[in-house]
């Protein structure tokens, strides 16, 4: 595989930096509104996801939508665990269902959907995170576990220990041990969806564990 | 544990995650959804420069944000052909049977004021600028010193004083400050102004990005009082040039402190210097150092042990920095090895710095360009060894 050019040194002395700054012009979008939605599906019954794809790639949106709503429950489940927020879950996940939708023509068929579909919304939390580093906003109440919806504190005080403890561990080890431990992947599929290296993976869960049974101890005996 | 083993379950820590709940979209999430959809061009991929991983290149509005189809297709719609032939099921929350039982749901949580952590770095002039605002000599504060004394501190705000200074003869470092300094006022025209077209066509409008003037005030205001030392680092590529002004220092912000290093490519052209803070080439992953903890604690690595970066395929070798040592492009100069992820789209950039890291803080800054060098993405993080 070939990379771009690579970016380089600047040579010692230095591109010449403009020396004013000029502002560049405004682009400013003309943002189009959203028109009536004819609401029906042809789909096949029972079809698989290989099927469901090439129906949305020939621009089939009922496919799509009936390929997010197998998948929406676990791409919740990753999105939520990481972000902890239930809106920036749902900013994260806008922006994955529409990268996917836009990248459909380039699944590579015989992949697993799910797999794919999980990386990209790993990547809209990557960005959401990222965004919310700068500009940080207060956490929102816990969830309620019959619900899901914010509670009262006595429902949630097992929950938000947990959720204390997964908040301490980094961003990669989260993801790994949510992957591993919540959605049961092995190294291999974890290593395709986050993009590094099977041992990285080992590596990570191992250390998301050992930190988790640090904190946690007797409490979800 | 290895690569090859296959993974033993750990029935504490599944456990534990059972007792999360996840939640539901908000009611109108499907809603949004399809009206982001709508914008689209009614083929799939048509148009779109998104890689098959959801990545989107540099110069396409990769914003999807709760405004609808403004943010989500960022004008996209525009005259695109209708969808009213193609059937078209309703987004909706339906009671799917969903792959995970809803018993088995299960939130986590973050706490979302994560800070990145900046060490501090020592500072030479050595090939690359390195300045620091300010008169004082130490370059480094001492963290448990600086955390005491502002504890308890509100975030700054705009009526707060700034001693944010850019270094003499640094225009790059100047734009950063003046940009900076746009956003802790609210004077968001201004900051617009300053965005090059990368960052302008991510956020699709003025509007949009004008929305945000708080978050981006309590997020940037901070370094105004920081007294933070500023890394630039020129760098050359196959299109217009980019100057990279990373500011470390310790951050007063929510109540507390925290060592930060945040890094804003600036795009050098013959119209000027422009901001590019928020275009991107792609995601990169920093594996190693990992993330600093919640408490803003940086990431602990051994002297001996490689940073590691995970970088799309297909974009230029990405370069790394640590402190101010000697820029480096991964894959091609000593101590770097670029190598594919097999069953991924994915590169690995590992580095050991030939003469290895010395114990105390660091702070490693990385890039990649697209391969026309148009968009760039950059990070930096801070990290401790020993």
């Amino acid at each position: 595989m070939t990379g771009g050019a690579a970016i380089r040194r600047a040579a010692p002395s230095g591109r010449p930096v403009a020396s004013t700054v000029r502002p560049a012009a405004p682009s400013l979008s003309d943002g189009a509104r959203p028109g009536p939605v004819p609401r029906m599906s042809s789909l096949p019954a029972r079809a698989s996801d290989p099927e469901l794809v090439e129906l949305a790639r020939r621009g089939d949106r009922g496919a799509f939508g009936e390929l997010l709503r197998r998948h929406d429950d676990r791409m919740r489940g990753l999105a939520y665990r990481l972000l902890a927020d239930r809106h920036a879950m749902d900013d994260a996940l806008q922006e994955a269902y529409v990268k996917a939708y836009r990248a459909l023509d380039r699944f590579k068929a015989g992949s697993s959907f799910s797999t794919w579909l999980y990386r990209i919304t790993y990547n809209a939390c990557v960005d959401e995170l990222r965004k919310r580093k700068r500009n940080p906003v207060a956490p929102e109440e816990p969830a309620d576990p019959e619900s899901g919806r914010p509670g009262p504190e006595r429902a949630v005080t097992a929950s938000e220990s947990v959720r204390m403890a997964l908040a301490d561990l980094p961003e990669s080890q989260r993801v790994t041990v949510v992957l591993v431990d919540g959605e049961g992947f092995d190294h291999q599929e974890v290593a395709k969806i986050l993009g590094v290296a099977p041992g990285t993976v080992a590596s990570r869960l191992h250390r998301a564990r050992a930190a988790l049974r640090r904190t946690l101890g007797e409490e979800v005996r | 544990m290895t690569e090859h083993d296959p993974i033993e379950p750990d029935v504490l820590v599944e456990t534990a995650l059972r007792l999360l709940p996840v939640p539901d979209h908000d009611a109108d999430f499907w809603a949004r959804l399809e009206q982001a959809l709508d914008a689209e061009p009614s083929k799939p991929g048509a148009g779109s420069t998104t890689d098959e991983e959801g990545r989107v290149a540099s110069g396409e509005p990769g914003r999807t944000s709760p405004g609808g189809p403004d943010a989500a297709g960022g004008g996209a719609g525009a005259g695109r052909p209708r969808t009213d032939e193609v059937p078209v099921v309703e987004l909706r929350p339906t009671p799917v049977p969903g792959v995970v039982p809803a018993a088995m749901r299960r939130p986590s949580n973050i706490v979302l004021s994560v800070l990145a952590v900046a060490a501090a770095v020592a500072v030479v002039v050595a090939g690359v600028s390195l300045v620091r605002s300010g008169v004082d000599d130490d370059l480094f504060e001492d963290e448990t010193a600086a955390e005491s004394e502002s504890e308890g501190e509100a975030s700054p705000t705009a009526d707060d004083a700034s001693t944010l200074a850019a270094p003499a003869d640094e225009p790059a470092a100047a734009l950063v400050v003046e940009w900076i300094d746009a956003v802790a006022v609210g004077d968001m025209e201004a900051a617009w102004e300053l965005l090059g077209p990368g960052s302008q066509t991510y956020w699709g409008s003025f509007e949009d990005f004008a929305a945000e003037r708080t978050g981006f005030a309590e997020g940037y205001a901070a370094w105004r009082v920081a007294d933070p030392t500023f890394l630039v680092t020129p760098l050359e590529g196959p299109g217009e040039g980019f100057v990279l002004v990373t500011l470390v220092g310790t951050v007063p912000q929510e109540g507390t402190t925290s060592h930060r290093a945040d890094t804003f490519p600036v795009r050098i052209g013959e119209g000027g210097a422009v901001l590019e803070l928020h275009g991107s080439a792609g995601v990169m992953e920093i594996v190693v150092p990992d993330d600093p903890a919640e408490d803003g604690t940086p990431a602990s690595v051994a002297a001996d042990e490689q940073l590691v970066l995970v970088v799309p395929d297909g974009v230029a070798a990405p370069v790394l920095r640590v402190d101010d040592g000697p820029l480096v492009v991964c894959g091609e100069d000593p101590g770097t090895e670029l190598t594919d992820l097999e069953g991924t789209s994915a590169r690995r950039c590992g580095f050991e710095p030939p003469d290895g890291l010395s114990a105390g803080d660091h702070v490693l800054i990385a890039a990649f360009t697209s391969p026309d060098g148009a968009s760039i993405t950059a990070h930096s993080v801070a990290f401790r060894v020993g």
